[in-house]
């Protein structure tokens, strides 16, 4: 089935009878998308399948007041990505647990295939974007993977364009040198 | 598996630049099928909020009712704290009760502006006077309210 468009989506649910059927679609269509950035966030899949249910368990309060005024996708990425930062914020919370021992216990199954089917370097490259603040990582996730514009990066994070061009520059140089460590540490 | 397209903000990462455009994340067998019900299957255990419990969430609404909440909570505790001062002579500082002094206790608690929107002063002229004024001489005020302005300038 090909997917509907946003105003299709939301006439169905607006209308009772086709509510849950309308957010059944939604959820199919954008599920992925939204996944493989939270996913790209937290690297482990529990938390991201947690994560993102939570997403859409907002989404359904509170798509009644989606007005349209951006894409219907974005308004979702924003969800998203806010509770994304909520729930990495939440874990850092915790004054027994360090941060890095947090981002350690994210990214440890990484290395089983079950989990990361990657090669070397990509493996790296997700570590690398593990070492960059929470917001800083979001803004490489979708500049980088998701090739989003900036116009639609500053739509999900309310951020200028400014700031995310000179944040997303410096998370480049940052995990361009991390690589290059790890390559001449690869080669010795 | 193409290589990234946008190439402009990655003139100086060479290894960024060749890395192949590809997810590298497994996900288990069908997950994508069961998430949708196992959404539902949460939001069945905590329905749709009513509308007007939608409305509240509102950032804006909520500071709102949270404004009128504090103010009105603000304007029972002066009631209650306030000495009836009915036929009296107003109350001296020097030889205050203890609901006089709690009174005061309180009233050192709050800023300039809580203190005018406490008394239902008129600002202007309090700002005017309120001005010079330490902050035991602005209670000393409050609690000998019935006295004229002009008096206590002078006074002070």
């Amino acid at each position: 089935m090909s997917d509907l468009s946003d105003e299709e989506l939301m006439a169905m649910f607006r209308e009772e009878r086709t509510r849950h059927y309308a957010f059944d679609l939604l959820m199919r269509q954008y599920q992925r998308r939204l996944y493989a950035f939270v996913r790209r966030m937290v690297t482990d899949h529990d938390e991201a399948q947690d994560v993102l249910q939570d997403s859409f368990v907002k989404v359904w309060h509170n798509l009644d007041q989606f007005r349209g005024g951006s894409a219907l996708f974005s308004w979702l990425y924003r969800i998203t990505h806010n509770q994304c930062l909520d729930h990495l914020r939440r874990r850092k919370r915790n004054v027994f647990v360090s941060t890095e021992s947090v981002m350690n216990s994210l990214t440890s199954n990484m290395d089983a295939t079950e989990h990361f089917n990657g090669d070397h370097i990509q493996r790296q490259l997700q570590r690398a974007l593990m070492t960059l603040p929470d917001k800083q990582r979001a803004v490489f996730t979708m500049k980088y993977f998701e090739e989003l514009k900036y116009e639609e990066i500053s739509t999900i994070t309310g951020t200028s364009v400014g700031a995310l061009k000179s944040s997303y520059h410096i998370a480049v140089k940052k995990i361009e040198a991390w690589l290059q460590r790890d390559q001449t540490k690869s080669a010795l | 598996m193409n290589a990234h397209r946008d190439t402009e903000d990655l003139q100086d990462a060479p290894l960024l630049r060749s890395l192949p455009m590809h997810d590298p994340f497994v996900v288990p067998d069908g997950f994508f099928d069961r998430f949708p019900s196992e959404v539902k299957q949460r939001i069945a255990l905590r329905p749709r909020r009513m509308a007007w419990t939608n409305l509240l969430s509102t950032s804006w609404l909520n500071w709102r009712v949270a404004s009128l909440a504090g103010a009105l909570g603000i304007a029972l505790v002066i009631a209650v704290l306030r000495p009836d001062t009915s036929g009296d002579e107003p109350t001296n500082l020097s030889g205050t009760s203890s609901q006089a002094l709690s009174e005061e206790a309180y009233l050192e608690s709050l800023d300039d502006t809580e203190l005018w929107a406490l008394y239902g002063e008129d600002p202007e002229l309090l700002t005017a006077v309120g001005d010079g004024f330490e902050d035991h001489e602005l209670e000393a005020y409050i609690l000998h309210q019935e006295l004229p302005v002009e008096l206590l300038i002078e006074e002070l």
